[in-house]
């Protein structure tokens, strides 16, 4: 009830302020005004015009010069970065002494960042976490790809398996996590289980589907030259899926960040997850929201890889 | 003339192929007879749809007649028949492989082995004949039609098979590169001592390269003639067709076959 009443007034009060930093803005906070000024010089002519004078000024001038100025890249880029001073400022400065305590602050939250930097819990944890998620990650690619292939070339084994297997890749491989709590205890194999058997199905499923879309043309042409079976797989079956392998490998990364990530909070020792669960166990808002902001950084590096990755290989091809 | 031996190098004794589509039956190839000698250039001409690549995948083990024995060297086909070097009228390139790497893939495998220059070499000469230089390093995705067709032609010419199966090599060239191909395959076929089952729809290019000229009726596909070639070889390919006896033979052979592609169109 009162939380209802205090995420209220915040918002109602951030509207205001968003609105007399636009009219009165001008003096006191200096972003907007080189903004607003840049924009404004661009706008100069076409406001020119004695008919148009009223309609830009009253009002118009806001919505007009920043659609105009956020098209330029410095436009965008300053406009995110005064986005970000301002609700981080609201953050900082609005909530009350008892909302504090559920929501911290941001300079709170980086005071406990640069402890655990400077004490080396950072680096413990997302090593954990990123070597837990490589380590499934790598296993159950290798083994979704060996599997994929064999099935594929044996397709009746295929065919006398293929019950159980979309019965396990439909079930959501995280119920099993309190099983491999059990059976692996709350150490890193229990993380790197449930990491390898998602990504397992979801590399062996886009295997799978590559070996049966190769064109079936292309390996007789090959059997047909005198290729031996084992050529026909290395020449034709291989390169061919290959494309299916990486599409299932990138979509599986971000299950094994976020399966990774679900395995920690669930039951483990360390890691990103854990200091999640751990923080937020203790009630110590500052570290939980500290946790999830290394999770952000994480989430958004992981992203940016990948995205470098898919350029680099569109390239090659 | 070059007709070789006189055993068949490939035979079709009673071979005819049904294929059942759903619950219906397609008769694609009523039972015929026909002995392709070796060293033998045989050209297959008719309307679509008569069975004549189906004829093709026969010989090549990729189908099993309904009836008949297709054999090849006096042996039954029943497997894939690796003598025959086939060119499908579907390009079947390898997309992830340059024209070159595409051209050099049978010199790759095992039963050829050939040493790393000499392919190099060889694929050289293949591109330079099939007129794609400049186009080694182009991926089959950005070649033409036309361009893709002649790679294909290189990479079934460059291992020698003793027997070429071609299933309407030049459809897709303009007239004057189709010239070009009849002419360098004639002198390859020739070279080598290949034996030749050539599809095509154009009767002009099958007299022109062709010893023998079988001519199909509209599906359900039976032979309707054979005639015999017998212009002197080696033949110009850019001239012959204004010769008086390439006339008569086209005339004669298009009498037979005019009808039966009126026929097929109907269908």
């Amino acid at each position: 009830m009162s939380e209802a009443n205090y995420s209220a007034s915040p918002r109602g009060r951030g509207l205001g302020g968003g609105g007399r930093g636009s009219a009165g803005g001008p003096a006191p906070q200096p972003p907007p005004p080189r903004g607003r000024g840049g924009g404004g010089g661009r706008l100069a002519p076409p406001a020119a015009p004695p008919p148009q004078p009223p309609p830009a000024r009253g009002g118009g001038v806001f919505i007009l010069v920043p659609a105009e100025f956020f098209a330029t890249r410095v436009g965008r880029t300053l406009a995110r970065l005064v986005l970000a001073l301002i609700l981080l400022a609201m953050w900082e400065y609005l909530p009350g002494a008892d909302l504090r305590f559920w929501m911290s602050g941001p300079v709170e939250i980086v005071a406990r960042l640069w402890s655990w930097l400077l004490d080396g819990s950072l680096w413990e944890n997302v090593g954990a976490t990123l070597s837990a998620m490589a380590l499934g990650y790598a296993i159950g690619t290798a083994t979704g790809i060996a599997l994929g292939l064999l099935f594929g070339l044996m397709p009746r084994l295929y065919r006398v398996l293929s019950p159980y297997i979309t019965a396990l890749y439909a079930m959501p491989k995280i119920a099993l996590a309190p099983l491999f709590v059990i059976v692996f205890g709350i150490g890193i194999q229990s993380k790197v289980a449930l990491v390898a058997i998602t990504v397992f199905f979801l590399v062996l499923n886009s295997t799978l589907d590559g070996v049966r879309n190769v064109d079936r043309d292309l390996t007789r042409a090959l059997a047909l030259m005198g290729a031996t079976r084992l050529e026909v797989i290395g020449k034709v079956l291989v390169p061919a899926t290959l494309p299916w392998i990486f599409t299932g490998m990138r979509i599986a990364v971000r299950y094994a960040f976020t399966n990774t990530l679900l395995a920690e909070l669930i039951a483990s020792n360390s890691g990103i997850g854990f200091m999640i669960e751990y923080y937020s166990g203790v009630f110590d808002s500052t570290g939980t929201y500290a946790a999830i902001l290394v999770l952000v950084i994480m989430s958004v590096g992981l992203t940016e890889v990948l995205t470098q990755i898919e350029a680099r290989m569109s390239h090659g091809r | 003339m070059p007709r070789g031996d006189l055993a068949p190098k490939i035979s079709l004794a009673g071979v005819g192929k049904t294929f059942v589509t759903r619950d219906r039956e397609v008769e694609a190839l009523q039972p015929i007879d026909l002995a392709i000698l070796d060293h033998e250039f045989v050209a297959l001409v008719g309307p679509s749809g008569c069975g004549k690549s189906t004829i093709l995948n026969l010989i090549a083990g990729l189908l099993q007649p309904s009836g008949g024995v297709v054999s090849y060297d006096g042996m039954a086909v029943s497997e894939l028949n690796r003598q025959v070097g086939y060119m499908t009228q579907k390009d079947t390139l390898l997309p992830w492989r340059t024209a070159a790497d595409n051209i050099r893939i049978a010199l790759e495998l095992k039963c050829r082995a050939v040493p790393r220059a000499e392919a190099a070499a060889r694929v050289a000469q293949m591109i330079d004949l099939v007129g794609l230089t400049g186009f080694e390093r182009h991926y089959p995705a950005e070649l033409s039609g036309g361009m893709r067709k002649r790679v294909a032609l290189a990479r079934t010419l460059i291992y020698e098979p003793e027997t070429l199966l071609m299933d309407e090599p030049f459809g897709a060239l303009d007239a004057q590169l189709k010239l070009l191909m009849l002419d360098q395959l004639q002198e390859l076929t020739r070279q080598r001592r290949m034996t030749v089952v050539f599809v095509t729809h154009d009767l002009g290019e099958a007299i022109t390269l062709a010893d023998r000229v079988v001519v199909f009726s509209a599906r359900p596909g039976r032979i309707r003639t054979v005639r015999s070639v017998d212009l002197p070889r080696p033949r110009d390919v850019f001239r012959i067709r204004f010769t008086e006896d390439f006339s008569h033979l086209h005339e004669a052979l298009w009498d037979e076959l005019q009808d039966e592609v009126a026929r097929g169109t109907d269908v």
